[in-house]
């Protein structure tokens, strides 16, 4: 491993272990609480097992930071796509419920096209309408509920 | 034996005929595309599978599991894009045999060595079954908590090259199962005072998220297989062919099936496994990696082998071995029926009719899959700007559908950053999903255990003897990744 790769695999392997031992000592807390607040018949058992599982993640989170890194472990290099395409996944899945599934749909679909497959405007939101519609009709078949938006009364479907 | 054929029969119903082939297509048509496995498919295809009857939604999901494990060989074979991990292996020999022309021999040594290995899982799962499950009859919760830590250590032992990294995250997933109102007790944990978290994580999001919408974000950092047209002149092997390919998946249905029945021995490890033990023991190792016939036989065949010894632990004991199995336990579940030994006595004729179309899908695959084989190569070549969003929509959709919640949507959304980081990490996600899975079963065998007192371990050797297995597992994982390496 060059110098540049083992600084970012510590980084990374650093970032591991401070978010396992952050739920850690999450989940013990909360099993605490349960043992020690909560006036409950079986507060101790609900309790006493998120203990254990919140001491069991925390023990076997320091034996993993003990263990130097790997010769071989180096994490893959992410890209400028999957940051686009798990955006537009991010701003589809916000949309649904205000604009419904029709003009989300068309408009992600598209987005994906034209950003990730650099095709031109006007085929990318041909594809998108007929994938939008076909796939309504689908799932309309099929007895698939699905978010209808503000617009709803507007389209007919 | 003639339950068994009984079953046979009534996998042949049309409506049933029809499920199995619609699974089949449908689960081929997935398994082509490139980056998405069996495990994909059947978590993406999953919420659609709910409106069909219990018979029918089992047999198509089924049928998909398999027709996504053909398809993936399929490209593996073509075009050295396997599918998912398993068809890696196949792709060795089977992509090296495209190129020197014999593509048509590749595929059909594949079908055939797949096929075989099928029915004679299907046969032992139908002989096996009934006995395993008499013997789970007498299991309470000592017996049910020893299999419980056998499952999880397995699991985390063998899914990775790191044990710890295992352990960890099968932590996390029984934390994750944990969050929500405790049925037993009346409490709600890891909540927060929110109450949508309450519910809990329904199985269904998260592991569409996991697999499905993982899988998606992981395609676009990877080059697409560059596709040179293959031209398939000769389907048939040669009758030396043949034979070396039988053979040799014999040899690997006979590894594959026992081994398959032991929790966290999926297809991906046991086909490694396999192939490397054939051509250990090969008379010609160093045709091996250049186009050996015997490598394509011996991974299929200990693909599909190992795919049916993973179904007899779910079937009987309602224990699933890996994360197809336990999307198939959530399956089941959806409509009331629990896997375990009651489900063959209560429902035996929904049992036998699931064991029947194993058989039966195997035989629509090697009838479906050779004559398209131009058809699978188109589907695979659609480019991945028009394939991820149709993926992307097919997997909120699913998400959403389920229990009709916007929660839901966005607990896929986050599972599927979840499931891409983690695997771009290189964190097995297998033991988190076992963990979701058993970690109920777990929880509350263990309180049981201990209500009724702990001693009660001491007069219940079946418990020790699942330590003693899960220890087993343990020294074996090691040996089995030197060996691979």
């Amino acid at each position: 491993m060059s110098d540049e790769q083992t600084v970012r695999s510590r980084l990374v392997k650093n970032a591991e272990i401070g978010i396992l031992l952050l739920l850690g000592a999450v989940v013990t807390g909360d099993g605490i609480r349960f043992v020690l607040v909560t006036r409950h018949l079986r507060a101790l058992e609900v309790g006493g097992y998120e203990i254990l599982l919140g001491l069991l993640l925390i023990i076997l989170t320091l034996f993993y930071a003990l263990k130097p890194l790997a010769e071989n472990w180096r994490i893959s290099e992410g890209n400028r796509n999957t940051a686009i395409g798990y955006g537009l996944l991010v701003a589809y899945a916000a949309s649904l419920h205000g604009l419904g599934y029709i003009i989300s749909t068309l408009i992600v679909v598209a987005a994906y096209m034209r950003l990730l497959g650099g095709y031109r405007m006007a085929s990318s939101l041909a594809v998108a309408a007929i994938f939008a519609t076909a796939s309504t009709w689908l799932w309309t078949t099929l007895m698939i509920s699905l978010p209808r938006g503000y617009f709803s009364t507007w389209i007919l479907w | 034996m003639d339950a068994f054929l009984a079953g046979i029969l009534a996998a042949c119903s049309p409506q049933n005929l029809a499920f199995a082939f619609m699974g089949c297509l449908i689960g081929t048509i997935v398994g082509v595309l490139p980056g998405i496995g069996a495990v994909s498919a059947v978590a993406i295809l999953f919420p659609f599978t709910v409106y069909l009857p219990p018979e029918g939604m089992i047999i198509a999901l089924i049928s998909i599991y398999y027709g996504s494990m053909y398809g993936g060989s399929t490209t593996a074979i073509l075009m050295k894009v396997p599918g998912e991990v398993s068809s890696i292996v196949t792709a060795i020999d089977g992509y090296e045999m495209t190129k020197q022309g014999r593509a048509g021999p590749a595929l059909a040594i594949a079908a055939i060595a797949s096929f075989l290995a099928g029915i004679i899982g299907t046969i032992l799962v139908a002989t096996l079954g009934p006995s395993t499950a008499r013997l789970a009859l007498g299991f309470g919760p000592a017996e049910y908590l020893g299999l419980s830590i056998f499952s999880l250590t397995a699991i985390a032992a063998l899914s990775g090259r790191s044990l710890l990294r295992g352990a960890i995250i099968a932590v996390v997933g029984l934390i994750l199962v944990s969050v929500g109102y405790d049925e037993a007790a009346g409490l709600a944990r890891l909540t927060f005072g929110t109450t949508a978290l309450q519910q809990g994580f329904n199985i269904v999001p998260v592991m569409i998220g996991l697999f499905g919408l993982g899988e998606m974000l992981r395609i676009y950092e990877e080059e697409t297989g560059h596709f040179s047209k293959v031209r398939i002149d000769k389907l048939m092997p040669s009758r030396e062919e043949c034979a070396l390919g039988l053979a040799a998946g014999a040899r690997a249905t006979a590894l594959s099936f026992p081994l398959g029945l032991l929790p966290g021995m999926l297809p991906s490890v046991l086909s490694f496994l396999a192939y490397t033990l054939e051509k250990h023991f090969s008379k010609t190792p160093e045709k091996f990696g250049k186009g050996a016939v015997a490598g394509v036989a011996a991974a299929e065949a200990s693909n599909n082998a190992a795919a049916m010894g993973n179904l007899l632990p779910l079937m009987a004991l309602g224990v699933p071995t890996g994360p197809t199995m336990a999307l198939i336990l959530g399956a089941l579940t959806v409509y009331g029926l629990a896997p375990g030994p009651m489900l063959f006595i209560a429902q035996a004729d929904f049992v036998w009719t699931v064991i029947g179309s194993f058989f039966v899908a195997n035989v629509i695959l090697l009838v479906l899959n050779l004559p398209l084989v131009g058809v699978w190569v188109r589907i695979a070549a659609i480019p991945k700007a028009i394939l991820t969003p149709a993926v992307m929509v097919l997997c909120l959709v699913g998400a959403f559908s389920v229990r009709n919640s916007m929660f839901d949507l966005w607990v896929c959304v986050v599972f599927g950053f979840l499931g891409w980081l983690l695997t771009r990490a290189k964190w097995p996600l297998a033991p988190l999903v076992l963990a979701y899975v058993l970690g109920p079963m777990l929880e509350s065998s263990a309180r049981q255990v201990i209500e009724l007192s702990p001693l009660v371990l001491l007069e219940r050797p079946l418990f020790w003897m699942f330590i003693v297995l899960a220890a087993l597992s343990l020294w074996f994982s090691r040996r089995l990744w030197r060996a691979i390496e």
